[in-house]
């Protein structure tokens, strides 16, 4: 066997270069260009998303999100599904919180026909009446089944609880009442209001060239979008500490949600709580929740966490289920360890196998095109410089046990931790 | 079918439409190629190696599959071959339990396993400079588990916290659950691969050492390695570490079998936390083993069915505004002949006896009157529009080419699915359907809300 490896070694020789490309008319994109696949996938985000939704219609940017693949121009939606597939082109898009996600993933050699379907989504959805009824049917079943499982009723009322008064204490999916109130008119105001090119970000990567990606961006964007901004998503808020709330729920396992307000992806120690949440939660089976709640008791199939970025504020989100009779054990495990992280930190020794995964995993990270799009993009969502992936593992290798104990102690607060529980859990 | 995964629930499609997905050539000389390009080679003690090159990221992804799944439990045991999967992560006499997703974390790898009915993988994703490593920690516990007791009662716990969050909590999987159970008349393929509540808690661990025994040598084991590496460097990295543990055959799996399904069956589950029905029709239906053609025909058939809004059933359902879903499902590559699925989630307020109606009339036409050729043509370019895209994942290739083997079918099926596939002709599928779909053989199953009928 190899000897384990030293926490401050990234893979020798390999980085992720970012090319910054402009194209004709000026519109930016990130790229990471490989060749070892003929494919080429491209990603890109309007700011605003489901913060946007009017109240009343929440769900408008997921069903705008939905018929934008529903037909455009003189295309139908089976014919325009047809076009693309036969030709091996995906194509979708997808509402979250504060964005509008899309994704085009192509062969090289159809780059230019995907770039043109995708303008003349972004320029001519029709949102035809048969189209929108069907979608938004779609959407009511999939909202009246997320109710059907308690880990999804357990998230939706924590960002409610969480978020009061701020869009983000509202699903990105919708609700029934809102999804039920949107039609032909508030979806075209959505599309007016929200794709905008100067809400752009785009990244791309693949089998292709700077400029021939300056080419494909401008026959995609350059003349299917409006100038201007969408609306501002207000702040986002420091979620309120809520403490514990139960919604009841016949089912035999209760689903937790759990967490609080964290360090913004702006922070200097924003790598280092990587490090603090992967010991504590995101780790997999080598995270200390992990092992006490799963591994010595039994108590759980899988319990994890997860530190969220938005612009500006974080959050560390975690889930766990348990049988209801046992939940309240779970639920007395979980805020010992969040009480001991916060007061005596992580040990040297977790602190070097979480330096030693995060920096020795990090290309895996990069091995399909769609995957490096998204990355990209999400990073120009945060508003990261185009050397941040550059920079990551030397910035992750410096981070020290001191400075992993301090984020450790800003990160983990006892007290705020809120707790959703759905089910019927004995506490 | 199914498979079950050591943290998650993977997307539930069968192994045919898996391998689709990750799969494709526009180009007609495309077409004729090799999809991944893989190489093999065998170890004296019977472990057959298979080398997937992908140069992308200096990072490989290692997969051992072995031929055994929960369809190869003895009956009373269901969930053990599973069991046996969480089990495997619990040491050696070389590894304390837990030490290895530890040890692999720490190289900066991720791991994990997952069941299905007719096979069992573990895998790890790694830097190329760590596959020894990797592979030495996997020939180990494939030779020397130890299944200490201390570690087997809370693992117990653990399954049946995950048959309690996968299943019980979950009444669309908990349906899936019921209606193949009430599919198979004998098949081992209708038990749920993480087993039955009673039966898990029963399983005893001289079963699961004796399973170990059986089923887990290299001769009924294949090692796959997709990334950056050459064939050369993998067999010697393997013959120092999986040679040297002793040689054992490929296990013959007889399981029991289906008889005839004489007449037409029909399960409704009621379930109070259910709002919007399901519909579910399933046909017994001929695996590859049996008949290539029919099921590279049925593979072309589902599609056509089900897939997208150029579908039939999207049109005849989803457009006169019966349906908010549609889906066809086959699995064709499996141990023994399984089932040909069709799937409708009903749009609000649709009596179910119109929307059963009205498949039921689409499915007569498609028997009387035959596929079109342009249906059957669209079809075939959209499937094999997908082939290019098979090698642009670290672990896509590797998956569906050890799901392949595992079930004892040729490298060369996955290989050279697209040629193939691009031979189907609309009378084969045709012909195919009027095999299959069968209503007097077939299962009709609805989830509804408590209160309704069905």
């Amino acid at each position: 066997m190899s000897t384990p490896r030293a926490e401050n070694e990234g893979p020798a020789g390999w980085s992720v270069p970012v090319q910054v490309v402009r194209s004709p008319s000026g519109i930016e994109a990130w790229l990471i260009e490989d060749h070892t696949v003929p494919v080429v996938s491209l990603a890109f985000a309007f700011a605003g998303g489901a913060a946007l939704d009017p109240p009343g219609q929440e769900g408008r940017a997921t069903l705008l999100a939905a018929l934008l693949t529903q037909g455009a121009g003189p295309h139908d939606t089976a014919a325009f599904a047809s076009l693309l597939r036969e030709r091996g082109v995906s194509l979708s898009f997808e509402a979250e919180r504060e964005g509008l996600k899309g994704s085009l993933r192509t062969l090289a050699e159809e780059a230019e026909f995907a770039s043109d379907m995708l303008a003349l989504a972004l320029a001519e959805p029709r949102f035809d009446a048969a189209a929108m009824e069907r979608a938004k049917a779609q959407r009511l079943i999939t909202l009246r089944r997320e109710a059907e499982q308690p880990p999804t009723v357990a998230a939706r009322r924590w960002w409610a609880e969480a978020f009061a008064g701020h869009p983000f204490s509202r699903p990105a999916g919708g609700t029934e009442d809102g999804v039920t109130a949107v039609d032909r008119d508030s979806l075209r105001a959505a599309r007016e209001e929200q794709m905008r090119r100067g809400s752009l970000v785009v990244a791309a990567a693949g089998a292709i060239d700077s400029e021939a990606l300056g080419r494909m961006i401008d026959r995609a964007f350059a003349a299917s979008l409006a100038d201007g901004l969408a609306p501002a998503v207000p702040d986002v808020p420091a979620p309120r500490p809520f403490g514990l709330t139960v919604v009841e729920r016949d089912a035999p396992q209760a689903a937790g949600v759990f967490g609080h307000g964290a360090i913004a992806p702006e922070d200097p120690a924003w790598e280092a709580a990587q490090i603090a949440n992967w010991i504590l939660g995101g780790g997999g089976f080598s995270a200390r929740l992990m092992t006490e709640i799963r591994e010595k008791r039994g108590l759980t199939y899988g319990i994890g966490t997860s530190l969220l970025p938005f612009r500006g504020r974080g959050l560390v989100l975690g889930s766990v289920s348990t049988d209801n009779a046992r939940f309240g054990e779970t639920l007395a495990v979980l805020r010992e360890e969040w009480r001991k992280i916060a007061a005596d930190g992580p040990t040297a020794d977790e602190v070097a196998a979480g330096k030693a995964f995060l920096t020795g995993s990090f290309p895996l990270g990069f091995t399909s095109t769609a995957q490096i799009a998204s990355t990209l993009v999400g990073l120009r969502q945060l508003g990261r410089a185009p050397d941040w992936l550059s920079g990551r593992l030397a910035r992750l290798a410096s981070v020290t046990v001191d400075e992993a104990r301090e984020v450790a102690r800003r990160l983990f607060d006892p007290e705020a931790l809120s707790v959703v529980v759905a089910g019927r859990p004995a506490l | 079918m199914t498979e079950i995964d050591r943290r998650t629930l993977l997307a539930g499609l069968p192994a045919a439409a898996a391998a689709l997905a990750a799969t494709p050539a526009v180009a007609t000389a495309r077409i004729a190629k090799p999809v991944y390009g893989a190489e093999t080679f065998r170890l004296a003690n019977g472990l057959t190696g298979v080398v997937i090159p992908m140069r992308r990221a200096p990072v490989v992804a290692h997969m051992v599959w072995y031929r055994v799944g929960g369809a190869d439990e003895p009956a009373g045991l269901s969930g053990m071959a599973h069991f046996l999967e969480h089990l495997m992560f619990k040491g050696t006499p070389n590894i304390g339990p837990g030490e290895f997703s530890r040890r692999i974390a720490r190289e900066g790898g991720r791991d994990n396993a997952f069941t299905g009915h007719d096979f069992t993988a573990y895998f790890q994703q790694v830097a190329a400079d760590r596959l020894e490593l990797v592979m030495s920690l996997e020939a180990d516990r494939m030779a020397n588990i130890l299944l200490d007791p201390k570690d087997i009662e809370p693992e117990r716990q653990v399954i049946l916290e995950e048959r309690l969050q996968i299943i019980e909590n979950n009444p669309r999987a908990r349906f899936r659950e019921r209606l193949a159970a009430s599919f198979y008349l004998n098949h081992p393929y209708g038990r749920p691969i993480i087993g039955w509540e009673h039966e898990i808690r029963a399983i005893p661990r001289e079963a699961l050492l004796a399973f170990h025994r059986r089923f887990y040598g290299p001769g009924n084991a294949i090692l796959v390695v997709q990334g950056d590496v050459t064939t050369e460097r993998v067999a010697t990295l393997a013959e120092r570490t999986y040679g040297a543990v002793p040689a054992s055959t490929r296990v013959e799996r007889r399981r029991p079998q289906e008889p005839p399904h004489d007449g037409e069956r029909r399960l409704i589950l009621r379930d109070a936390r259910v709002r919007e029905a399901s519909f579910a029709r399933l046909y017994p239906a001929p695996h590859a083993h049996a008949s290539i053609e029919t099921a590279d025909a049925l593979e072309v058939l589902s599609h056509l069915l089900g897939s997208g809004p150029a579908s039939l059933m999207w049109k005849a359902l989803v457009d006169p505004g019966l349906a908010a879903t549609v889906s066809a499902a086959y699995g064709g590559d499996s141990v023994d002949p399984s089932e040909f699925g069709l799937y409708v989630s009903p749009r609000p307020g649709v009596a179910p006896e119109k929307l059963e109606a009205a498949l039921d009339d689409l499915i007569s036409r498609v028997l009387q009157d035959g596929v079109a050729e342009a249906e059957v043509a669209r079809a075939v370019r959209e499937l094999i529009a997908q082939a290019a895209f098979a090698r642009d994942s670290l672990m896509g290739g590797a998956r569906t080419i050890g799901a392949a083997l595992a079930v004892d079918l040729p490298l060369d099926h996955v290989e050279y699915w697209p040629s193939r596939i691009s031979s189907v002709t609309a009378e084969r599928v045709t012909e195919a359907a009027r095999t299959v779909l069968r209503r007097d053989a077939s299962l009709t199953g609805w989830l509804v809300p408590a209160e309704a009928r069905a």
